[in-house]
C-alpha cells in the first residue's frame, strides 16, 4: 500500500473493542472501523501498529446485569455496604433510624429509576 | 466486475458531493467531491468548492480550488494534489491498453501544469504537462497515456491507481520526467506555482480515462447512476428532515442496542462509520419517545448492510424492544458509511 507522507499519524489514538463477543472494532473518536482487510480506514490502523503504536484495548463483552447496575448506582449515591452497615448498626442498636432512612430513600430512587425488566 | 461506462474515473463531472459543497482551509487527505481526496503539504491555505459556472452544458457543477493565504515559495517536500483514485474493477477495461485523459481546466494563472498517473504501489508513474495559454478561460486537455511498462498496480476491489492533477509541487517529488519512469513522482519541474496569489484558482471539469489512442465525448452519465457508483465508497445519513431515519432495531441486551439497514449499494468493503456529534442521534421507541446516543460502533456489518450498536441512555427500554435509529431534532446531524480509498 502506497501511503502518503501524513496518512498516517502516529498521534492518533485508537482503541480495539470487543463488542458481543463477536467482532473486533477499532475505534477513534467519532469513527468505528470494522476489521476488513480491504476497509482502508483498518489498513491505515495496521500501517500504524506496524510504526508502533500501540491501541487501548478495552473489553465490553460483559453487560452489567440487574443487580450489577443497581449496585453501581446505589455506591455512586452513597449507599455503599459500608454506609449501610453503619445505618442498620445505628438504627438497631442506638435506635437513630435517620441515616437508614435516608439510605433507604436512596435504594427507592434507584430501583425506580432501574427497574426490573 | 466490469465498469458500465467506458470513463473509469467516478463522478468525473463532479455531480455528487455528499460530504458537502464547500470545504474552507482543506487539510490534508480531505475528501471533497465524491471520489476525490485533496492531499497537501504546503503552508499555502486554499478553499475547495463545488463552481457552477461551467466549460459548456454537459456539466452542472465542476471543482474549484481558491488559494486563501498565498504560499510563494515552494519548498522541496511542498506539493497540493487532487486525486481520485481507481478500484482495480474498474482499472480493467484501460489495463494493458493505450489510454487517453481528457478534461477541462481554467485557471487564473497560466502556464504547464501536470496530470500523473501512479501504481498503487508507488513503483511506477505517468507524468505529463499540459498548459494553460489563457488566464480565466476553460480549455480542454486531451493526454495520450501509453500502456503501462512495469510497476504493481492493484487489483479487485483494492486500490490499482492513482490520478493526480497537481496545484503545486516542490523538488522532492517535483523532480519527474515527462512518460513512464519507475518511480512516485507528482509532476517535472516546469509546474507552476498556482498558490502564489490570493488572486489564483484552478478549477477541473469533465474528467475522462478510458482506453484507447484518442478522446470521446465526455460520457454524461444518468444521475442516478453516478450516485449510486459514488455510493459503492460513500453513504450519507441526516441533512434532510429533523429526525432522518438510519434504520430499526432491537435490543439484544438492556445496554446496547442493535440498528440494521440495507445499504442502496454493495459497497467496495465493509464500511467504516464516522459521525460529527454522537448526540446528534438518537433512538426513537414505543409512543415517540428518545433517547439521544452516546456512542454508536459499527458491529456485523457487510458490503451489503449496515450493522451499528448504539449505547445511550437506554433504562427506558426493556430487552427485545423494537425501535428506530434517526436523527435527534436536527438537520447538523451526520453519519459517513465510508469504503473510500
Amino acid at each position: 500500500m502506497n501511503f502518503m507522507p501524513g496518512e498516517i499519524d502516529m498521534d492518533k489514538q485508537y482503541e480495539e473493542l470487543w463488542n458481543m463477543g463477536s467482532l473486533q472494532c477499532v475505534q477513534t473518536t467519532n469513527m468505528s472501523i470494522p476489521p476488513d482487510p480491504n476497509n482502508m480506514d483498518y489498513a491505515r490502523y495496521l500501517e500504524w501498529k506496524r510504526q508502533g503504536g500501540v491501541p487501548t484495548v478495552k473489553d465490553v463483552t460483559h453487560y452489567p446485569d440487574l443487580a450489577e447496575r443497581r449496585q453501581a448506582e446505589y455506591v455512586k449515591a452513597g449507599a455503599s455496604t459500608d454506609a449501610l452497615v453503619v445505618a442498620l448498626w445505628e438504627q438497631i442498636v442506638e435506635d437513630r433510624p435517620e441515616s437508614a432512612d435516608a439510605l433507604q430513600a436512596i435504594r427507592a430512587k434507584v430501583k425506580l429509576d432501574i427497574p426490573k425488566e | 466486475m466490469i465498469s458500465k461506462s467506458r470513463n473509469v474515473i467516478q463522478n468525473g463531472n463532479f455531480d455528487v458531493w455528499q460530504r458537502g459543497t464547500t470545504f474552507t482551509g482543506v487539510a490534508s487527505t480531505t475528501y471533497v467531491a465524491d471520489r476525490w481526496k485533496v492531499l497537501k503539504n504546503s503552508d499555502g491555505v486554499f478553499d475547495v468548492l463545488q463552481n457552477a459556472t461551467n466549460p459548456n452544458n454537459a456539466s452542472l457543477y465542476n471543482l474549484q480550488f481558491d488559494v486563501t493565504t498565498a504560499d510563494g515559495t515552494v519548498g522541496a517536500a511542498n506539493y497540493i494534489i487532487l486525486q481520485h483514485a481507481i478500484e482495480g474493477n474498474f482499472f480493467m477495461s484501460v489495463r494493458d491498453k493505450p489510454m487517453t485523459l481528457s478534461f477541462w481546466t481554467k485557471a487564473k494563472k497560466t502556464g504547464i501544469n501536470c496530470i500523473a498517473l501512479l501504481s498503487s504501489a508507488g513503483d511506477e508513474t505517468f507524468i505529463a504537462e499540459y498548459t494553460v495559454n489563457t488566464t480565466a478561460t476553460w480549455e480542454k486537455k486531451v493526454i495520450q497515456i501509453p500502456p503501462i511498462p512495469a510497476g504493481t498496480w492493484g487489483t479487485g476491489t483494492g486500490i490499482a491507481a492513482y490520478l493526480r492533477f497537481c496545484v503545486y509541487c516542490g523538488s522532492t517529488s517535483g523532480d519527474g520526467a515527462v512518460g513512464w519512469q519507475a518511480a512516485a513522482k507528482i509532476s517535472t519541474a516546469n509546474q507552476v506555482n498556482n498558490m502564489d496569489s490570493t488572486d489564483n484558482y484552478v478549477q477541473y471539469s469533465q474528467v475522462q480515462l478510458e482506453a484507447g489512442s484518442s478522446a470521446t465525448e465526455f460520457e454524461v452519465m444518468d444521475p442516478t447512476d453516478v450516485l449510486s457508483t459514488c455510493q459503492r465508497y460513500l453513504v450519507t445519513h441526516g441533512g434532510g428532515t429533523a429526525y432522518d431515519r438510519v434504520g430499526g432495531g432491537f435490543l439484544p441486551t438492556s445496554a446496547i442496542a442493535s440498528v440494521v439497514s440495507t445499504l442502496p449499494t454493495t459497497m467496495r468493503a465493509t464500511p467504516t462509520i464516522g459521525y460529527d456529534a454522537v448526540g446528534s442521534w438518537c433512538c426513537q421507541y414505543g409512543s415517540n419517545q428518545l433517547t439521544a446516543c452516546t456512542a454508536i460502533a459499527i458491529q456485523n456489518s457487510t458490503t451489503k448492510v449496515l450493522g451499528l450498536n448504539v449505547t445511550g441512555t437506554l433504562t427506558p427500554f426493556t430487552t427485545g424492544e423494537a425501535f428506530f435509529m434517526s436523527a435527534n431534532n436536527t438537520t447538523a446531524a451526520r453519519l459517513y458509511v465510508s469504503s473510500e480509498i
